[in-house]
């Protein structure tokens, strides 16, 4: 404009020449500067020019950077205040559709969380290691929270820090659920200075750098790349592997970003990419013990001795048990004993019943090996009569008082009495017998009188009696004792006889050996039966009883003929008739 | 929301982290400095509507004893130089500190911040150095840490500098 002023031509100096070769010359762009000088001072047009181009501006701006989003953020947040304020019907319209589910999501995420929570807190409130924790957080003042978390976590990478390496600037931060964090932007610039520091207080060499600071159980991890670096603050031990997922996430960071990265002037947006944020999501990684809870020895020592303990003790329980059952069983089966009542009482049994006092004593019906403690046994018997066979054989016995050539048997109701006995015992037993309970009949038919056989047994003897003479002699030399007993036997033969109502007869009849003539032996004996004849009735035998006959040498003793067979020849026998006495009176 | 890397530099005992403390956020303690010859503190302000965030890196000051860490230097997109008003020799210091920076960096947006504005009497600054340095287009602002004036707009300055 100055150099147009200064090389102009002087006022009135071919002034109107010029303005018309102007006019010939820039009629058309005057028209056109004329025209646009319109547009721009004319507000309608400008407004359908912007109009045109407006949208395409917008897309264009958006795709570029956030300016225009953030310059237009003020002016849209105050139109939507000036809205709600003026009528706020219009935005609960609008909101109406999404606010149903809106709140839904929200309400049904706070549910599960709540669930999930309350399933942490009962696991650790009723568990014995939650039992434990909560002792230890008593003991040392700790929250709760807090020794769980020491115990159960293994390793949480509770933040992770993306860094602009160059200036420290803080690129993208995470950080993990419920964790507490200063402010991560000056947090990134420490940790850079830190390094910083440390490559240069250390002298260390090129790309060499701090990785990793250590400070109680929190480790901070720096992973170095050329642009940017990557740092996580984790608790607990972590595993190398995870080194691994850092360099990863930074490498892929590195490949994605490159361009971004190295032309970073700190506008941190253009890393606020879901991307980048799933990228560096992998290195928020935990693991937590899978179960923390071990049994320790003296537990399982104390158990294993609980449980022996209990186990003899259930095991003695029992054996008492059974072998008190099968007392009782055995009781029961005894003769005479009747149990009515029994009980565990105290540590021991009671057991009441009835005995009879012929059956075995109860406790010695107990085993010397039984488990049973007799002490422990609290017997209480009534007596009473039983009715059992053996018992009512032995209180027969006892009435009956037998004479031991009797033999009494019981037979369901019926007491057999068999054997001899004296017709009086017999007579009395008869009675006696049915008065004892138990039995409904006697039987004595095979029960024989005492004295009829006495008598037979005497004839048999008197029968054998052989009362010897010398050779041809008509005195005996038997000696008194023998005759005074046969003149005793003869009397009670006579006794035994009478009781029978029998009629005895004893005939002496008198033998001779065969030689000699038989006028002469029949002679000889019977003078010898004579002989024998006259001593019994001097030894007070009655004369009634006796007969005498001579049989000479007809009827032998005995047929040997040799001098022992002849000299038992030369003798006096007796035969023995017993009739009935009616006969006998004929 | 962008952030930025800015350094601290001044001589020791310019008051640097005085002039700020009230203006930002602080997590570490100045202990720090001290130790690991930083402080680290963060001071979010809005140039032209725009948020920036400022990630001040508050270095220890220099003297005799401490020299300047340069790698902290590395990624700083621009540079707070603090004089102390009252001491002239801090001038040349910060002059020195600015050239190293330079040569460690490149040239990055800068303030030069003249403290304890509130002792003007007992400035010993001569005010033809600090014309010059406007002459030469250099940015020159006025300080107090006690009344805190002056701070914020050169937070403003330096933030707007680095945006354009």
């Amino acid at each position: 404009m100055a150099d147009s002023k200064s090389s102009a031509p002087k006022p009135g100096d071919g002034d109107d020449d010029l303005s018309t070769l102007r006019r010939l010359l820039l009629r058309p762009e005057q028209r056109r500067i004329e025209e646009l000088g319109e547009r721009l001072e004319n507000p309608e047009l400008h407004a359908h020019d912007i109009s045109r181009v407006l949208p395409d501006a917008l897309r264009l701006s958006a795709k570029d950077n956030g300016t225009l989003r953030d310059a237009l953020a003020p002016t849209v947040e105050t139109i939507i205040h000036t809205s709600v304020r003026r009528d706020s019907r219009h935005f609960a319209d609008a909101l109406f559709p999404v606010i149903g589910p809106a709140i839904r999501k929200a309400i049904a995420e706070a549910l599960r969380q709540m669930l999930q929570n309350l399933s942490e807190v009962l696991e650790h409130s009723f568990s014995r290691r939650g039992l434990t924790w909560r002792f230890e957080a008593w003991r040392t003042g700790r929250p709760f929270a807090e020794v769980v978390l020491l115990h159960s976590l293994e390793f949480r990478v509770e933040q992770v820090f993306l860094i602009h390496r160059e200036s420290g600037v803080l690129l993208q931060h995470l950080s993990a659920d419920n964790v507490a964090f200063e402010d991560a932007d000056l947090v990134s610039a420490m940790l850079t200075a830190i390094q910083d520091f440390a490559h240069d207080s250390f002298a260390m060499a090129g790309d060499q750098a701090l990785d990793s600071i250590q400070m109680g159980d929190l480790t901070v991890w720096v992973e170095q790349g050329p642009e940017a670096i990557i740092a996580g603050a984790i608790r607990g031990n972590a595993p190398e592997e995870l080194r691994g997922a850092f360099h990863e996430t930074l490498e892929s960071i590195h490949q994605r970003q490159a361009e971004a990265l190295r032309d970073f002037d700190g506008d941190p947006a253009l890393f606020e990419t879901d991307a980048v944020q799933q990228t560096l999501q992998q290195c928020l990684q935990a693991r937590y013990r899978k179960d923390v809870s071990r049994i320790s020895p003296l537990l399982l020592i104390l158990l294993l001795l609980l449980l022996t303990g209990g186990g003899y003790w259930i095991y003695t329980e029992l054996r008492e048990q059974q072998a008190f059952e099968a007392y009782l069983q055995t009781l029961n089966q005894a003769p005479g004993i009747v149990v009515t009542n029994a009980v565990a009482v105290n540590g021991g049994y009671r057991v009441q019943g009835l005995r009879d006092p012929l059956a075995a004593e109860p406790l010695s019906l107990l085993g010397k090996k039984d488990p049973l403690d007799p002490q422990r046994l609290d017997l209480h018997f009534e007596p009473y009569q039983a009715l059992a066979p053996s018992f009512v054989l032995i209180r027969s016995q006892r009435l009956l008082q037998p004479p031991e050539t009797v033999n009494l048997d019981l037979d369901g109701e019926v007491l057999h009495l068999t054997g001899h006995a004296p017709a009086a015992w017999i007579s009395e037993a008869r009675r006696l017998a049915l008065a004892q309970p138990g039995v409904a009949a006697v039987d004595t038919s095979a029960l024989r009188d005492q004295s009829r056989n006495d008598l037979q047994a005497l004839q048999t003897t008197l029968s054998r009696q052989v009362i010897r003479f010398n050779v041809d002699t008509t005195h005996s030399e038997t000696d008194a004792q023998t005759l005074q007993r046969l003149a005793h036997d003869l009397r009670r033969l006579q006794t035994l006889a009478r009781v029978q109502g029998l009629q005895p007869r004893v005939m002496l009849v008198g033998h001779s050996d065969a030689t000699g003539t038989a006028a002469r032996n029949h002679l000889l004996s019977r003078r010898r039966a004579d002989w024998l004849h006259e001593h019994l009735l001097g030894l007070g035998v009655d004369p009634a009883l006796l007969t005498v006959r001579a049989a000479g040498s007809s009827e032998p003793v005995s047929t040997k003929t040799t001098p022992a067979g002849q000299a038992q020849n030369r003798s006096v026998t007796l035969i023995v008739h017993l009739a009935p006495k009616e006969e006998a009176d004929k | 929301m962008i952030r930025k890397k800015v350094c601290m530099l001044g001589a020791f005992a310019v008051g640097k982290t005085s002039l700020v403390e009230r203006f930002v956020k602080s997590l570490f303690s100045e202990r720090y400095q001290t130790s690991l010859g930083v402080k680290i503190d963060k001071k979010s302000l809005l140039v032209d509507e725009q948020p920036l965030e400022l990630i001040l890196w508050d270095l220890a000051g220099e003297d005799e004893f401490v020299s300047l860490r340069l790698p902290y230097l590395r990624g700083a997109a621009g540079l707070l130089l603090v004089v102390d008003g009252t001491r002239p020799e801090t001038l040349d210091i910060v002059l020195a500190l600015h050239d190293k920076a330079i040569a460690e960096i490149g040239e990055v947006p800068f303030a030069l911040l003249i403290n304890k504005a509130d002792l003007t009497e007992g400035w010993h600054i001569d005010p033809c150095d600090i014309d010059r340095l406007v002459a030469r287009g250099w940015t020159a602002l006025e300080t107090s840490a006690k009344t805190g004036r002056g701070v914020e707009e050169a937070f403003e300055t330096l933030g707007k500098e680095m945006l354009e």
